[in-house]
């Protein structure tokens, strides 16, 4: 009975968001509203306790959302200098072979996009562009779609992984590891899905190796990336080394053939990528740099709090919350990456003396959205944590699913992402559950959790609300059940790759 | 009630932002009424916070 009560809340988003289609901010209101509810009466939430989760998930929602109102700050300040057209523009004229153009644009330039932006934007971006070119609609938004799943956890600026770190209270260096080989090697099937996907077999065939090649090239720059502490820009270093790599077989293949179909203008994709480049180097100088980030972290936002225990005795210990390090906050250096951008773009003539202005505002309405159904979805995974719930939960599905815990694992993971339509608000919901089954069950957690945000982050391209923006950027407005079709078996191949990694590590290891 | 829902949709971005800053806030207020052993100023930061995703329920 307490196993129902507790997975009613869950139920409750998952339903509104994907049988009534509500947004996330609205279907997050309800489930905070039912959680609040239930903890009180039937989970002995009392007084004392919700003031304390509540504080908790702000810290939690705080240190999430600087990531996020960051990074797409940072996108909109090279959107608004007209930098991602421009890059969208330059691509294509490398290559006039529609199997490359597939590879090139939908899968490698959606990865690099969702590195550095997210939130919609790769299929927003390339489903265009891909029409444009010629591609049908449908394969149009099928192709990034599917393209940009793997780069979801360490893209956005690590906002989703960063919602991990941040839920579990683990370490980035623990975690790093197998999050980034289980999307690695997601990678590399996602190269030969887009192949397949572009031509059918022979398309297979023919780009198997420049696909392993290229792949494996993106899953190592992500890996090394993630795991030196540079997990807040892992998949933009992934996607970069896979655009060297795949402009190198295209130099030699046209070599090979002595043919050119256009030249390739360095100056301005340097121009346009600036922003980007201030990133890498303000990363860089405070990771590397002995003494830059203790002097920034100097500012801390900590609050310790009490023990705490429900009416009926479920005791959450003494400890601080999740500690904010103001300065050398991973939003903090988006921030200054997006104001140094800013001045660069300007000194260049790209931005004039409103865009500032604009670009704020934008970023003010977009994000007050996702924002509050983070608050929402944050406080209701706390409250749920605190009252015991996610500890009922836990051991509900330790007692049933024990054998098959790591192969189910990532499907939670991806029923999260797909209904709550992201990466982030899967791990924000189900890694404290997730941490707590594997924890009973005597599994390693850091490889549950990397099933759990791998599954999520490769599903999330499916979730509905991402489906509605993708589909009317082609054209294909009213069809989305069409994409979803077209999509399902492709998504299915990628969560069923992560679950069968996610076993055979936990045999390996476990 | 309909009035409610037709003004919630007519001015859908100016409650967005009055959710998120009432979500920010109270936390603070029910962490201070924990602190000072205030019941009555947790409740009424509950009651707010129940009035704020109400209110991104309804915001369509």
């Amino acid at each position: 009975m307490q196993f129902v009560l507790a997975l009613l809340p869950i139920i409750l988003i998952l339903v509104l968001m994907a049988a009534f289609r509500w947004g996330a901010s609205r279907s997050g209101g309800a489930g905070y509203i039912l959680t609040l509810i239930l903890s009180i009466v039937f989970f002995g939430a009392n007084v004392e306790l919700l003031a304390y989760a509540h504080m908790k998930a702000l810290l939690l929602s705080i240190d999430v959302l600087m990531i996020i109102w960051a990074a797409f700050l940072l996108y909109r300040v090279a959107d608004e200098a007209g930098a991602i057209k421009s890059i969208g523009k330059i691509l294509p004229s490398l290559t006039s072979e529609k199997g490359m153009q597939s590879l090139l644009i939908g899968w490698v330039f959606a990865s690099f996009l969702q590195g550095v932006g997210g939130f919609g934007v790769p299929v927003a971006v390339i489903a265009p562009i891909l029409v444009g070119l010629g591609f049908a609609p449908l394969l149009a938004v099928v192709l990034p779609s599917i393209g940009h799943g793997w780069a979801v956890t360490f893209g956005s600026l690590g906002s989703s992984f960063n919602a991990l770190l941040a839920t579990t209270g683990l370490p980035s260096e623990e975690l790093a590891p197998p999050a980034a080989i289980f999307l690695g090697i997601a990678c590399l099937v996602t190269g030969w899905l887009v192949a397949f996907a572009s031509g059918g077999k022979e398309s297979l065939k023919r780009f198997f190796f420049p696909v392993l090649i290229i792949g494996s090239v993106m899953g190592i720059g992500q890996y090394i990336a993630a795991t030196t502490g540079l997990w807040n820009i892992a998949a933009f270093i992934g996607s970069i080394f896979g655009l060297t790599a795949i402009i190198l077989i295209i130099t030699l293949q046209k070599a090979k053939q002595q043919t050119n179909n256009g030249q390739v203008d360095w100056k301005r994709l340097f121009i346009a990528l600036s922003n980007y480049v201030v990133l890498i180097i303000i990363i860089l100088i405070v990771q590397l740099m002995p003494g830059v980030k203790p002097f920034l972290s100097q500012v801390k936002l900590q609050i310790n709090f009490p023990e705490i225990q429900s009416s009926l005795g479920y005791l959450t210990p003494a400890g601080s919350g999740r500690t904010i390090s103001i300065f050398s906050h991973a939003g903090m250096l988006l921030l200054y990456a997006s104001i140094i951008g800013f001045i660069i773009y300007r000194k260049m003539g790209l931005l004039n003396k409103d865009s500032g202005k604009k670009i704020l505002r934008e970023t003010f309405n977009k994000m007050t959205g996702s924002s509050i159904s983070i608050l929402s979805m944050v406080s209701l995974a706390v409250i749920m944590e605190h009252t015991g719930m996610t500890n009922t939960l836990a051991e509900g599905i330790s007692t049933g699913l024990s054998a098959i815990f790591p192969f189910v694992s990532p499907w939670i993971g991806a029923i999260g992402a797909f209904m709550t339509g992201s990466n982030t608000n899967s791990n924000v919901v189900f890694s404290v559950l997730q941490m707590q089954t594997a924890i009973m069950l005597q599994y390693p957690v850091i490889i549950i959790l990397a099933g759990q945000t791998a599954g999520a982050a490769v599903a999330s391209v499916m979730a509905p609300t991402k489906m509605v923006v993708g589909a009317s950027t082609a054209g294909m407005a009213g069809k989305e059940g069409e994409v979803m079709r077209a999509m399902i078996g492709y998504t299915v191949i990628l969560i069923l790759t992560v679950s069968i990694l996610t076993t055979i590590a936990i045999s390996l290891f476990g | 009630m309909q009035k409610l829902l037709q003004s919630l949709s007519e001015n859908k971005s100016r409650f967005q932002k009055i959710t998120f800053l009432v979500l920010m806030l109270v936390p603070i207020m029910m962490f201070i009424g924990a602190k000072i052993s205030s019941s009555l100023l947790i409740v009424t930061g509950l009651v707010f916070a129940i009035g704020a995703n109400l209110l991104a329920i309804f915001n369509k």
